[in-house]
């Protein structure tokens, strides 16, 4: 039976007084002016957002929507995945816990061309969408971003203070975090699992307790972290409590995640992706 | 350098520590909090009233675009008629501060809502559920416990081909008689705006 539903916004949606197009601005960069074959080069998708208005992480927490990125690529380049900067805690109504960003944010790839490219210039394309909230929300889109960039024997550099800028703002690998390093003797991370349901744990005890721990969860469809983990620091150790559901069915959650860490040191903040691993 | 990452996992056979939850959060597998709220018409509508059925609750909003979104698209319209005809109740409750069953009434008619549109303008049932989003489900068995908590489905872009919608996988397992697969799942949309 078909049903002819008559869909309207009349007196349901008030109007909105910020324009929609205002709250998110979007632009398309790459780091290069032109690509050189074979050499690895970053682009990065610049979302400003509008003043008390924010856009979420790719976890958005307890609500929201993750900022998403698509890219469209030509023969034979092999994009990563999307980078994520750091995110910030957003609490609402003391109890509504989500991650994302004000302001700006610059959402990162790395695009690795052939060794081979017949043509003398390449288009790379992007689509982003969004949720921008305030008190209110609205969801937008960039659909058609679109770089052109010529094809030369040498990877000319552009724009490399904005790129240098974001890429300290991505969390560090954590075999790469020497930062982290200097400020940790160690991490133990575990995770148990009894009737009441499961939880991971991870305590790092450092050299020098710095301000500001704060951990940001995975989102997975198999995995839902909660958004009320205790994160306590006595002494010079902190522990993460953080609670998660697994589906029933699944006794092997195998699941390799990666949870974000950040804390404050007095050359800046410094993020490090923490793999969450739940295997038996 | 690095001195040393353990990562380990230690399954528990025998609990001997409960997992507390937070004390105003809901426990999958707990009873449901109850409820007694207006609706549309202002007539008084209980938890307590369906006892014996199960019952899908739908944190609701009809300014949040993501709520317009799914009723667009006849999401909630299309599951409640698949469901009620084996016995399914389905509550809307609207947490949103500031709302009236005028309101609720108005949104009902324009979207063909033919259930209960439950007014929380207080917030109370919704803070008694830790509800965070719209649109937010619950689901509750038969025998009154708490068995779903999550998002309507794995899609918050709008953009997957194939779409799981867990309302549905759940109420399937429960109208055979399993175990609830996914009990908790992630939760999007615009956070619920609740009353100071």
């Amino acid at each position: 039976m078909a049903i002819l539903v008559l869909f309207t916004f009349t007196g349901i949606v008030r109007a909105q007084a910020a324009n929609p197009k205002d709250l998110v601005k979007a632009s398309f960069l790459a780091d290069v002016a032109s690509v050189q074959p074979g050499t690895p080069f970053k682009v990065g998708v610049m979302l400003k957002i509008a003043p008390h208005w924010h856009v979420y992480w790719s976890n958005s927490g307890d609500a929201g929507i993750p900022t998403v990125v698509h890219l469209k690529l030509p023969e034979g380049f092999v994009a990563s995945a999307i980078q994520y900067p750091v995110p910030s805690r957003i609490v609402q109504d003391g109890n509504i816990i989500m991650y994302g960003y004000s302001d700006e944010v610059m959402l990162m790839a790395t695009i690795t061309p052939p060794s081979k490219i017949e043509q003398s210039n390449v288009v790379v394309e992007a689509s982003a969408n969004w949720l921008v909230c305030d008190d209110s929300c609205i969801p937008g889109e960039a659909p058609s971003l679109r770089l052109s960039l010529p094809i030369g024997n040498q990877a000319k550099p552009a724009q490399k203070d904005l790129f240098d800028t974001w890429s300290k703002r991505l969390p560090m690998s954590i075999t790469s975090a020497t930062d982290m390093a200097d400020h940790t003797e160690s991490i133990v991370a575990s995770s148990t699992a009894n009737h009441s349901g499961s939880q991971w744990t991870m305590k790092i005890n450092w050299k020098e307790v710095p301000s500001k721990v704060e951990w940001f969860p995975p989102a997975s469809e198999e995995i839902v972290f909660g958004n009320k983990f205790t994160i306590q620091t006595t002494g010079k150790t902190t522990t993460i409590i953080a609670a998660f559901d697994k589906p029933a069915k699944q006794n092997n959650p195998s699941a390799k995640l990666q949870s974000v860490l950040s804390y404050q040191t007095p050359s800046g903040r410094v993020g490090v992706t923490v793999p969450v691993v739940l295997t038996e | 350098m690095f001195k040393r990452v353990l990562l380990s996992f230690a399954a528990l056979a025998v609990g001997a520590a409960l997992i507390a939850a937070t004390p105003s959060a809901p426990v999958i597998g707990a009873p449901a909090p109850q409820f007694s709220l207006q609706d549309q018409d202002g007539k008084l509508v209980k938890l307590s009233d369906f006892a014996g059925k199960i019952v899908v609750l739908e944190w609701f909003n009809e300014e949040c675009p993501i709520v317009q979104r799914h009723y667009k698209a006849d999401t909630m319209n299309k599951l409640y008629d698949k469901y009620k005809t084996k016995g399914v109740a389905w509550l809307a409750i609207n947490s949103t501060q500031g709302k009236t069953n005028q309101d609720n009434k108005k949104a009902g008619a324009a979207w063909h809502i033919e259930r209960p549109i439950l007014n929380d303008a207080s917030g109370a049932t919704g803070h008694a559920y830790a509800s965070t989003n719209t649109p937010g489900m619950y689901i509750v068995d038969a025998k009154g416990n708490l068995v779903y908590w999550g998002g309507i489905d794995d899609n918050p872009n709008g953009d997957k081909s194939t779409v799981k919608n867990y309302v549905s996988q759940t109420l399937d397992e429960l109208l055979a008689g399993q175990t609830v697969s996914q009990s908790k799942t992630q939760p999007y949309g615009c956070s619920v705006k609740y009353a100071d």
